[in-house]
């Protein structure tokens, strides 16, 4: 009988251990995908200035510099894109963000910033479009930043208050 | 037919449907949408407006536009930006899109359009000459094609016959000697460069400058590729006749075209009479647009305007 309930104290324990790491892992998640973001668009804007590729090779190469799930991410948009020429790239990042969006932890304020971003991409010439990009940049910054400081303060946050609440139920139940 | 159907794949899908309904008694032309006004298409002479009047009713919607700008740039109007400051861009196959709307202009030129409301889609077609007695007329002794200049008013099918002529002398078809060819095709019409792979037949002795500034292009092309004859279309700029004079003294031949009902009409002009001048053209080529593009109406000698046909 002991035996079983020091079990079950172990796993209640565990278990808020688990959730509280889990959701501070999300919030590193998250600021680790706004980074590789922002290393995309940098990307998309160094190829919108200087060369003359179309949108999809475009975010396939800038989908090369990201990492892997931002890069999957875009990916998905430029595979929409090539395989449906009406399809605009606010409706392709739409449709890949419904997917892609649980993986990459971003906040309703990033998919918005994700979505402002295509809303215009490739849909104006280089320079109104570098300026364009520079606002995305920095409205990303800003959200990384954001995020950054979530997971500094939050994600320490999540881990203790987990295993404290496990052990409050332990407590409670004990 | 296999044309209109390059251009048809750009084209939004109740668009699409609609032109695949219609039953086109002779190649389109040219298909002109404006926003909120119904569709307009030309087949050679022929003007179909699709009011609901004579002919079923279809509007263009300004969101339709988009969609075929979306489609025909691939949403990278930053890659077509040098044509779009001119009002055009390229489709491959080389149909040429004229576009209207409102202008972004900056130090009073012309950067680019904020809101397209009219298209013109004129479609590109291969060798459409009929009758090719011509030719004859355009030769030397040696059977070398003259430096010509091919004169006709807009849909006349210049392009097209400058691509056959083109096509002609670099291949030596219909009597005319093989000559090396340096194509400028400022506005990727003549050949329609796709990749490095022309949409037409232009010959195996042709040298291609896509989407080049044609006096550069010109300039450049004999002094690297040494052309025999150097193909251009649409002259009539300050810069053309330097450029023009400069292949005259440099020894090669010239197929150029020009805007203007017809030779009296272009002499008019003080900038074309002085490419006619020093352009050394020998032949002058008056194309009228009817019954279908690319009929000759006159051949003429220079200098003295003789008229051979």
């Amino acid at each position: 009988m002991i035996l079983l309930k020091l079990c079950g104290v172990v796993l209640v324990l565990m278990s808020g251990l688990c959730l509280g790491v889990y959701a501070s892992s999300r919030l590193r998640l998250r600021a680790e995908s706004l980074r590789q973001l922002l290393t995309a668009v940098a990307a998309i804007r160094t190829q919108t200035r200087y060369g003359d590729e179309l949108l999809g090779t475009v975010l396939l190469k800038a989908a090369g510099n990201a990492g892997q799930k931002t890069g999957s991410f875009l990916r998905a948009i430029a595979q929409a894109l090539q395989s449906d020429r009406f399809l605009s790239p606010k409706e392709a990042a739409r449709l890949a963000l419904e997917k892609f969006s649980p993986c990459l932890a971003l906040t309703k304020a990033d998919a918005h910033a994700v979505l402002f971003l295509m809303e215009k991409l490739g849909c104006m010439q280089r320079k109104p479009q570098e300026n364009y990009l520079e606002l995305v940049e920095l409205e990303l910054t800003r959200l990384l930043r954001q995020a950054e400081e979530d997971a500094e303060k939050k994600g320490r946050l999540f881990s203790y208050g987990g295993a404290c609440g496990g052990l409050l139920l332990v407590i409670l139940m004990v | 037919m296999k044309k209109l159907e390059e251009v048809a794949d750009y084209l939004p899908p109740r668009l699409r449907a609609f032109f695949r309904r219609q039953n086109f008694f002779q190649p389109v032309s040219e298909l002109r949408l404006r926003a909120d006004c119904p569709l307009n298409v030309r087949l050679g002479s022929v003007d179909l407006l699709y009011d609901g009047i004579e002919n079923e009713a279809y509007f263009c919607t300004a969101e339709e536009i988009e969609q075929f700008m979306r489609a025909a740039l691939q949403n990278s109007y930053y890659a077509a930006e040098h044509m779009l400051k001119s009002g055009y861009f390229t489709l491959k196959g080389g149909h040429r899109v004229g576009i209207g709307g409102r202008a972004a202009v900056e130090d009073g030129r012309i950067t680019g359009f904020s809101a397209v409301r009219s298209i013109n889609i004129r479609i590109a077609h291969a060798h459409a000459l009929a009758d090719v007695d011509f030719v004859r007329y355009l030769c030397d002794e040696g059977q070398k094609l003259y430096s010509t200049l091919v004169v006709g008013p807009p849909l006349s099918g210049k392009t097209t016959f400058l691509r056959s002529l083109a096509h002609f002398a670099s291949s030596g078809l219909h009597g005319v000697r093989p000559m090396q060819l340096g194509l400028v095709d400022e506005k990727s019409e003549i050949a329609g460069l796709c990749g490095t792979r022309p949409a037409f037949d232009i010959g195996w002795r042709t040298d291609i400058l896509d989407r080049c500034p044609k006096c550069e292009g010109m300039l450049q092309l004999i002094r690297n590729m040494a052309p025999e004859l150097l193909v251009t279309d649409e002259i009539g700029g300050p810069k053309d006749a330097e450029a023009l004079c400069e292949a005259v003294r440099c020894g090669v031949r010239v197929l150029a075209s020009a805007h203007a009902n017809d030779l009296s009409e272009l002499c008019l002009r003080p900038l074309c009479r002085q490419i006619l001048l020093d352009g050394g053209f020998r032949r002058v080529v008056e194309l009228k647009g009817w019954p279908a593009a690319g009929q000759v109406q006159a051949v003429y000698e220079l200098p003295g305007k003789r008229r051979l046909q």
